[in-house]
């Protein structure tokens, strides 16, 4: 591996031609003849039930094959409504037009119910409950006391269910603190998790089995959700997904939960067995916006220092908005910033206590950072206020104190283990590297030196998020062909959702057979021709998939190899193999081409193709300390972000943003794809400044932004987004000594505005998003609006 | 409501240098036309309303969003969607300089961004950063992946300018 040809290189996307030819097919582009075209009808009420349902006139229309409610579709449909946008009923018809029409046709008589639409009222004991006779605030059901930290590893080895995450003891903690910072109220709005390509599926079925055409970023494990929901055998389902639209997390599909935002996949599979027709169930961007949103969290914070900055106690309390029953387990991540992980270097007291809560907004789902930004947020700006009262250079703070290899993460995934090992870090480098290329030293000033109309600003903030998951339960498998032309194939199932995954998973292919790229083809179509993979989330694909396809390929060399060693009479061991086929190492002119290596062949036998394959059960034996099963490292990604702006004090705009992203990801196994990675950091920008926010009326629920004219996403003309990325080698939990990068970029923005804003112009602001009002607020030029009573 | 047959009309578009008759519904838009009566399923649609530039085709060379006109008031014009760009087998100039720049993420925004590029580079064949910025300004990449789409553009200015004999 000293000189490698494949890994490390930015070699084109392995799917790039037909993703700029248009040739890619998405979802939407497989068009069956006969196809049936579906539109849902939504509540219009916040919460709700249907009293009765009249579909007689619908169902008479011209075109209409088939109308879908709670009592003929109970599996996809409820009597119970949770929120505007809640499905009341679906229409199947011969297109989108007649299916519109007919949804006018239904007609409906709801009951309302009180609802609630904000997560502070939510808490509230007397706010109307979401889901009757639940509450609607509960705690993280997985709270745990970590204690007994065993000297000679640092491990702590017992875990006992408590009513907080934690260890030490918080109270003595803070009573020998010298300096306590605390901030309360902290508010990361509800945010519309991203994707370009809006939810949606075509259901086929081909007089066998039905085909499942959709996004996925998993589709081994949604196809068994879709099976399962269905009620009908696994192997009558193929999910067929060769490129998705971008997802950040949040189409990650779980048909199995009525809350979760994938209903589309039930509604067509329905249809489609149903009819026996192709179902094509697509939506609008409006139906998008009202599906999967994320973030939305208020958050207290208590840290202790000694004198000289050392960190030594930190106490949170977490509430994150699940919106009508979403996912739940977001709130668990804002962990991460607190001396479990992002301080774990110095912190001895710790109490987490995380909640999530229920609201009658629309359903909450993964996204990028998945409640890690959130947790960051409130952290990461609490150690800037405690910088500026130490008189403490900010850098030089959380140089200080963060986290760095070897240190003890007591992350409470539940994944089997108590603690472990975080693997590797280089946040201290990626601080470095970021305040040089800022001049961060000459450049930065304290907010009491500024002024005039015009401010600047310079913020940072570091970030530690989870990078796939060494637990059991988690696995990926891969498969590699290697043919007697000398090619081979990558048979697997790792999601592309633009993260490049299926260009460095071939890339490992390519460096272990030590075959040209370009010879390295990929098959990752649908469940039918793949082994399983696990969804990609957790940022696992290049450490979960990626040692599951190291080790298929090395299966496949050594095969190979022994092949080869027969026809060269020479051990397997004195052999090397390339493009031109095997040779011996020692005396390169002795080589056999693959297809000399592979024997006779001939169309009704004969070796036509060399399989290797591997399953990795996670962890990879790479993944313990020492071979030690109970001492397993737990791999971050990790970094440091870099804000400068400038604040108009007249207008409170913001302009002139320029974000350094500075992470570190051990090995870039394709540079660019990596920077790609890095320029997500824009997401922050959108969630700070662009004034990313639910914005619902608070009489009927309605979201007031249901499309991308009012609910802004960043253009080209936003910001400057400058990716710094550092290769700290050394982490040994990947065969390349790669850690993940993915989710990182998403995690420190809204705290790295924050500071910026305050170092511009002295306001802390503790609500996203930094809107010019809450600007101008905080520099006394206007006052809070009320209603006039 | 109107009957369906009434809402019918047949027209001539000529899509990629090819005419062709279909019948369409007045209210259809291009996108959905190119989509589902030519198969021209590279032509995206993000939102439906022309807020993202997904759908970006060339309409008499200039970029439009597909999704904001109708089929019917097409006829007699050249429509050029990202099928028409590679020519036998061999890429477009920007189609290279996107996978060289890796331009693409998830690839759901860059044939739309393909195209207003293509129609950015023929009025303007050496931009400024600040001209692409304004050019793709209507064009949304949720992956956020920017920096390198700039860096494709200027690149296939530049290969575009050497295949001209101006580079």
């Amino acid at each position: 591996m000293d000189k490698m040809t494949s890994v490390g290189k930015s070699v084109r996307q392995k799917d790039g031609r037909s993703r700029v030819t248009g040739e890619a097919r998405y979802y939407a582009d497989f068009l069956f003849p006969g196809m049936l075209h579906t539109r849902i009808l939504r509540s219009p009420y916040p919460a709700a039930e249907i009293v009765s349902m009249d579909t007689r006139a619908a169902e008479a229309l011209e075109g209409v094959r088939l109308v879908m409610t709670h009592e003929t579709y109970p599996k996809a449909f409820r009597k119970s409504l949770y929120y505007v946008g809640d499905l009341v009923a679906a229409v199947v018809a011969v297109d989108e037009t007649r299916a519109e029409e007919a949804l006018e046709l239904i007609d409906v008589e709801y009951k309302t119910r009180k609802f609630v639409l904000d997560l502070e009222e939510a808490i509230k004991p007397d706010s109307p409950q979401v889901f009757e006779g639940e509450a609607n605030c509960h705690d993280w059901a997985f709270h745990a006391f970590l204690s007994d930290r065993d000297p000679e590893t640092r491990l702590f080895k017992t875990k006992t269910p408590s009513d907080y995450n934690g260890f030490g003891d918080i109270d003595k903690g803070f009573e020998e603190a010298d300096v306590i910072i605390e901030q309360k109220g902290l508010k990361y709005a509800y945010c519309k998790g991203p994707a370009m390509e809006p939810r949606g599926c075509t259901a086929h079925f081909d007089g066998t089995k039905l085909h499942m055409h959709t996004h996925s970023q998993g589709m081994h494990d949604e196809k068994l959700c879709l099976a399962q929901a269905l009620g009908i055998s696994a192997s009558m389902l193929n999910y067929v997904s060769p490129f998705t639209g971008s997802s950040f997390g949040g189409k990650n599909a779980f048909p199995l939960d009525r809350n979760i935002p994938s209903h589309y996949l039930l509604i067509a599979s329905l249809a489609c067995l149903d009819l026996k027709k192709p179902v094509h169930c697509g939506y609008s961007r409006e139906e998008e916006m009202v599906s999967g949103w994320s973030r939305g969290s208020l958050t207290d914070v208590k840290i202790g220092f000694k004198k000289d900055g050392t960190l030594t106690t930190m106490d949170l309390a977490h509430w994150q908005e699940t919106g009508s029953g979403g996912d739940k387990y977001p709130a668990k991540n804002a962990m991460l910033a607190t001396g479990s992980v992002l301080y774990s270097h110095n912190c001895q007291h710790l109490r987490g206590k995380i909640h999530y809560v229920q609201t009658n907004r629309f359903p909450a789902a993964g996204w990028q950072g998945y409640g890690a930004p959130e947790g960051v947020f409130a952290v990461e700006t609490t150690m800037d206020i405690a910088a500026d009262q130490m008189g403490m250079d900010p850098v030089a703070l959380r140089r200080k104190n963060c986290m760095r290899a070897g240190d003890i993460d007591s992350g409470w995934d539940a994944l089997g283990y108590i603690s472990g090992y975080i693997s590797s870090s280089g946040i201290r480098d990626c601080l470095d590297v970021g305040s040089k290329h800022l001049d961060w030293k000459n450049t930065w000033e304290h907010p009491n030196k500024k002024s005039g109309r015009i401010r600047s600003g310079l913020g940072v903030a570091i970030f530690a998020m989870g990078a796939g998951r060494p637990g059991p339960g988690n696995s990926s498998e891969a498969m590699i062909k290697v043919f007697p032309d000398g090619s081979a194939s990558l048979v697997c199932a790792i999601a592309d959702i633009g993260q490049g995954q299926h260009t460095v998973q071939c890339q490992i292919v390519a460096e272990v057979l030590g075959l040209p790229y370009k010879k390295v083809g990929i098959v990752c179509h649908d469940t039918d021709s793949t082994p399983f993979a696990t969804l990609v989330a957790n940022s696992c694909g290049t450490w979960i998939q990626g040692w599951a396809t190291y080790e298929a390929a090395m299966d496949a060399k050594r095969q190979v190899l022994d092949l080869a060693a027969d026809k060269l009479g020479v051990p397997a061991e004195a052999l090397t193999m390339g493009e031109g086929g095997i040779c011996v190492t020692e005396s390169p002119e002795k080589c056999v081409s693959f297809a000399e290596a592979f024997g006779k062949r001939g169309h009704y036998g004969g070796i036509h193709e060399v399989i290797g394959h591997y399953v990795n059960n996670s962890p990879h034996p790479n993944g313990f300390k020492d071979g030690k099963k109970d001492q397993v490292y737990i791999p971050k990604e990790k970094g440091a972000q870099f804000i400068s702006l400038d604040v108009d004090t007249d207008t409170g705009m913001i302009s002139n943003i320029r974000v350094i992203m500075a992470q570190n990801v051990g090995k870039a196994l394709n540079p660019k794809v990596v920077e790609g990675q890095l320029l997500t950091s824009r997401h922050g920008v959108e969630n700070a400044v662009l004034g990313n926010d639910c914005i619902v009326d608070k009489r009927n629920g309605w979201l007031l932004t249901p499309n991308w004219v009012d609910y802004r996403h960043a253009t080209a003309m936003d910001c400057d987004v400058e990716p710094l990325v550092i290769e700290k080698p050394g982490d040994p939990t990947h065969p390349f000594g790669a850690t993940a990068c993915g989710e990182g970029a998403a995690c420190p923005s809204l705290a790295a505005f924050s500071n910026a804003i305050y170092n511009a112009i002295g306001v802390r602001l503790i609500e996203t998003p930094f809107t010019p009002e809450r600007i101008l607020m905080g520099l006394g030029k206007i006052k809070a609006k009320g209603r006039k009573k | 409501m109107i009957p369906a047959e009434q809402q019918t009309k047949l027209i001539k578009l000529t899509v990629n240098g090819e005419t062709r008759a279909l019948s369409v519904e007045t209210h259809w838009t291009l996108s959905k036309v190119l989509r589902n009566e030519c198969g021209h399923t590279g032509t995206k649609e993000a939102c439906g309303e022309g807020a993202c530039g997904s759908c970006t085709v060339l309409i008499d060379g200039v970029a439009v969003p597909a999704c904001m006109v109708l089929a019917v008031e097409q006829e007699g014009k050249e429509i050029e969607t990202i099928e028409g760009l590679s020519k036998g087998g061999t890429l477009h100039p920007i189609q290279e300089a996107w996978l060289e720049e890796y331009g693409a993420q998830c690839g759901f925004c860059s044939p739309g961004m393909i195209m207003s590029t293509k129609a950015l580079l023929s009025k303007n064949p050496d931009p400024t950063v600040d001209e692409i910025k304004e050019a793709i300004g209507g064009n949304l990449c949720i992956c956020n992946n920017y920096e390198h789409i700039i860096n494709a553009v200027r690149s296939a200015a530049k290969k575009m300018a050497k295949e001209q004999g101006r580079g």
